[in-house]
């Protein structure tokens, strides 16, 4: 029997969050939350190490019989998309428990990010599509506490997306076990069975909309702009955990769902990406408060990101896949430094600040190295990742690539321009605050040589997701074989 | 000698600077500050190692008869059938660059480190110093458009820096706000010329776009769109008319910078594009006439708004301005050789100048005491010439630089306003009262701002 690596990583951050829960006062539960994430991001980092970047196949396999009548198989795994996401997203929930502002991590707070991490790594590892709607789920409803009590309209934004991105995945799902067949996203192989292609077409355009929504990307983006406006700096782990599982769900559904409705399905989300790319890069730089407009920002780049998958071709898958871990990373340090801006001033709105470099000088280099990261400056891998989505597009669809090239010009403007208005210039009122203190430098030095280490040196990324990409375009690619899927009939005795 | 060590050691010269810049810089972030003397000394140690670095690459690049050599380093990155290719190379025109760069580079950087002493940001002026010196090399030493573009974006945000370097005052802000707006949206015509060679010949390297200049394959009118993109390109960092309003605000920088970038370097790397995509222009004449007529343009403009600024570093800004104009003129005229003198030399005038600026008017006013009396400016023989009504009206068009700036502003107001419009249409999409929303008295408390 082997060591269940997998089912340990993804059931210690929820034990976690067990135990914060009960803790007494808010010191305890925040040094709980930091330590069961730690664990889990080594956890998840030996997983890494474990990980062979040639093999097809999903590795260390953990399964178990489903559960009769629900359709749920326990099946953890490890693929080109999960394997690095489930370190990453524990280090970055680590990250955040680290540097956010302490009064803003009640308990409550706590437990939401430590669910919110076990219950996304649950869904990247998953094999079987039922357990990864079971996980999302959890994800989604945990994130919820996140946003601060009496945010009413980000509650209400957060939770209409939530509802409709669930209500579509369900349907997919309902939709194939329906058609008496079971989802795995396991490995690679001759089909078992086989959906017509309208049935392709109408559950990858569900599980689609879901994505839109995890990622907040237009139509379904409001609830990330207003969510990191009005909750608390924690509530970028949502936008973690959002991009992180649309992109991981979006990497595997075009091969493991609909082959044969994919190309199709896919050329339409292009331009429906880059168009709403293009609309988010547009309404970012409108917005005075910086944290919305991050978050425009992060919309847009997901919806990059979403192209990039859609191209069905690799480099732009693997641009994509590397984008998404950028965008992530970068947006967690740039929500860490507007975290500690709005903790000194009680505000992100560039209208209410200037001049903050002379009293957080450290918070302002933080701010625009994040910025720069995120729209992709040479040496961040949001570079390499822009790079290669460029080129996965200029065969096959020249017009796109050069609204890339636009879109990402629009979001470096917005982003640096609010910097400006915000750190540099007379200070609009006397202030007298600190700069960023020891741990929050340390979290974003950390973050901000990661990006730059890998930007530099991305080839053990690019291979470790080689598989994952190949899967995509390679599995969509063949569809015009007969029963070039992935489901099977469910039988009693599964 | 092997053209690996030769690759290597002028890959040396670019890392050398980046790497100080990357220090220090990481320095003052984690430690709050780094003593002047260490901060002057990394970068200038590293410009000490570039310098040795260009002239061992130029010597050896003399020594194997002066053609040029591509050297290839490797990849970056791969990934499908896409590669991100690293190499340099070396010719008259990346050797001549290279020199002016790393000698530039330590000239106003030792003029710096006294002109700045116990000012507060000396480290983080130092380290955007070496930033750009470090970009600059690469521009300069790159074997193609994508290697180019690194090296630019450096350029680029360490100018923007610079320009706002003095951040207490209003000014600079301003400025490097108008920098950075410029340079993000003609940066833009880099990427689309590098997307437009990728797409024909599968590469962005000069040597494969110059091949395929000279070739029968060439597509006349696909060339003459790249040669427009680099141009577009070059406008924004050279300053070339239209968009020229950025530089006299960036002036606001402190002078070493003015001089390395507005006189000397970063000012010409637009026209160090041009000249290197060259033999492209030479395949394309309906995109030369364009250059050439640009470059016309921006003479004229320059010579006409200089000499009606009231300031030492405005009338050198523009001075500057009418003499990267004719350079441009002289390369879209297919005269490669010309350009390249005139670009170094000019760029060494120039700093020299911009570093003596803030004497200027200290100097005049002496000369004035020795001489014993004050002198009114003259009429010129062209303002003779004119009509008075004429004459007038350019000085009024001079004085305005043209309307040039009214017409951006207006334009970047209305793309604005739009954007504004649309987040205020999705905030109240978003924030509208809900028809499920509980009863006021139970609301209000929740609504409150903590």
């Amino acid at each position: 029997m082997t060591f269940p690596l997998l089912g340990i990583t993804v059931l210690v951050p929820l034990l976690g969050a067990l135990a914060a829960g009960r803790g007494p006062e808010r010191g305890a539960a925040r040094r709980i939350g930091i330590r069961t994430l730690a664990a889990t991001g080594i956890l998840g980092l030996v997983a890494l190490a474990l990980f062979e970047p040639a093999v097809y196949e999903a590795q260390h396999v953990e399964a178990s019989p489903a559960i009769p009548g629900l359709g749920v198989r326990w099946a953890l795994g490890l693929d080109g998309v999960g394997v690095v996401l489930s370190p990453v997203v524990s280090l970055l929930g680590t990250a955040i428990l680290v540097a956010a502002p302490r009064d803003e991590l009640t308990p409550r707070s706590v437990r939401a990010v430590l669910v919110v991490v076990g219950a996304s790594i649950g869904a990247f590892l998953s094999l079987d599509a039922m357990l990864f709607f079971v996980f999302a789920t959890l994800a989604l409803v945990a994130g919820r506490a996140l946003l601060g009590e009496g945010r009413l309209a980000a509650r209400r934004a957060y939770t209409a997306t939530a509802i409709l991105g669930t209500v579509t995945l369900a349907a997919a799902l309902a939709t194939v076990h329906g058609a008496g067949l079971t989802l795995a996203f396991e490995s690679a192989g001759p089909a078992r069975g086989t959906l017509s292609t309208t049935a392709q077409a109408v559950v990858l355009g569900l599980a689609t909309l879901a994505v839109l929504g995890r990622m907040g990307v237009p139509p379904l983006h409001s609830w990330l702009a207003i969510a990191l406006r009005d909750g608390q700096t924690a509530a970028a782990v949502l936008f973690v955990s959002g991009a992180s599982l649309g992109l991981s769900l979006m990497a595997r559904l075009p091969a493991s769902v609909a082959p044969d409705a994919s190309p199709s399905l896919m050329e339409a989300l292009v331009v429906v990406g880059i168009g709403s790319a293009l609309y988010c890069a547009v309404v970012g730089l409108g917005r005075d408060e910086m944290r919305s407009a991050v978050g425009s920002v992060a919309s847009s780049q997901g919806a990059l990101m979403l192209v990039g998958i859609a191209s069905l071709g690799d480099p732009g898958v693997s641009g994509a896949l590397l984008g998404g871990l950028a965008s992530v990373v970068a947006c967690t340090g740039l929500a860490l430094a507007l975290g500690a801006v709005r903790a000194r001033t009680g505000t992100t709105d560039v209208v209410r600040l200037g001049g903050l470099v002379r009293t957080m000088p450290r918070a302002t280099a933080a701010y625009f190295v994040f910025s720069i990261a995120l729209v992709g400056f040479p040496g961040s891998l949001a570079f390499v990742s822009e790079d290669l989505l460029l080129h996965g597009l200029i065969e096959t669809h020249p017009a796109v690539a050069i609204a890339l090239l636009g879109v990402t010009a629009l979001n470096g403007l917005t982003l640096l321009r609010a910097g400006v208005r915000a750190f540099l210039g007379p200070e609009r009122s006397a202030r007298n605050m600190d700069d960023l203190t020891g741990r929050e430098r340390g979290i974003a030095f950390a973050l901000a040589l990661g990006i730059g280490l890998v930007g530099l040196a991305p080839g053990p990324l690019l291979a470790a997701r080689r598989t994952a990409a190949e899967r995509v375009i390679g599995e969509v690619a063949n569809a015009g074989e007969p029963s070039a899927l992935r489901g099977e009939r469910a039988h009693p005795s599964d | 000698m092997p053209d690996a060590i030769i690759a290597w050691v002028a890959v040396a010269a670019i890392a050398a600077p980046t790497l100080a810049a990357a220090a220090l810089g990481s320095a003052v972030f984690l430690f709050g500050s780094v003593g002047e003397r260490v901060a002057h000394r990394t970068v200038m140690g590293a410009l000490g190692v570039s310098l040795a670095c260009v002239v061992f690459a130029a010597g050896s690049w003399w020594t194997r008869g002066r053609d040029a050599l591509d050297l290839e380093l490797g990849t970056w990155f791969h990934a499908g059938g896409y590669h991100f290719p690293l190499g340099v190379r070396l010719d008259v025109v990346s050797v001549a660059f290279a020199l002016t760069v790393v000698a530039l580079s330590l000239l106003v950087g030792r003029f710096s480190i006294h002109h700045l002493h116990r000012e507060p940001g000396y480290a983080r002026f130092f380290a955007l110093y070496a930033l750009a010196a470090g970009g600059l090399l690469c521009i300069a030493l790159s074997n193609g458009y994508d290697q180019l573009f690194v090296g630019w974006e450096c350029v680029g945000l360490s100018s923007i820096f610079l320009v706002g370097f003095f951040h207490e005052r209003p000014g600079p802000p301003l400025g490097a706000l108008r920098v950075l707006s410029t340079y993000r949206i003609c940066d833009l015509g880099l990427l689309t010329a590098g997307v437009l060679l990728h797409r024909e010949l599968g590469s962005g390297e000069y040597e494969r776009a110059f091949e395929w200049a000279g070739s029968a394959r060439f597509e006349p009118a696909l060339g003459a769109l790249v040669v427009l993109a680099l141009l577009l390109s070059a406008t924004g960092k050279s300053a070339l008319f239209p968009v020229s309003g950025w530089l006299p605000r960036a002036m606001e920088g402190p002078t070493a910078s003015s001089a390395l970038f507005y006189g000397g370097l970063s000012i010409h790397a637009g026209a160090f594009l041009l000249l290197r995509s060259a033999p492209l222009l030479l395949a394309s004449p309906l995109a030369s006439a364009v250059v050439v007529l640009l470059g016309a343009l921006t003479a004229v403009h320059a010579a006409m708004v200089g000499r009606v600024q009231f300031d030492a570093k405005g009338q050198l800004a523009y001075a500057t301005l009418g003499q990267v104009g004719l350079i441009v003129v002289e390369i879209g005229l297919g005269l490669p050789r010309l350009a390249l003198a005139h670009l170094v030399a000019h760029a060494f005038l120039r700093a020299f100048q911009l570093l003596r600026a803030p004497n200027v008017v200290r100097d005049a006013r002496e000369m004035g005491i020795a001489l014993g009396r004050t002198r009114l400016p003259q009429e010129g023989a062209l303002d003779r010439a004119l009509p008075p009504r004429l004459s007038r009206w350019l000085y009024r068009l001079a004085l305005e630089r043209f309307f040039l700036d009214v017409v951006i502003e207006r334009v970047v107001t209305r793309v604005l306003e739009i954007a504004r419009a649309a987040g205020r249409i999705e905030d109240w999409v978003v924030e509208r009262p809900s028809p499920l929303r509980a009863p006021a008295r139970l609301t209000r408390a929740t609504e409150e701002e903590p």
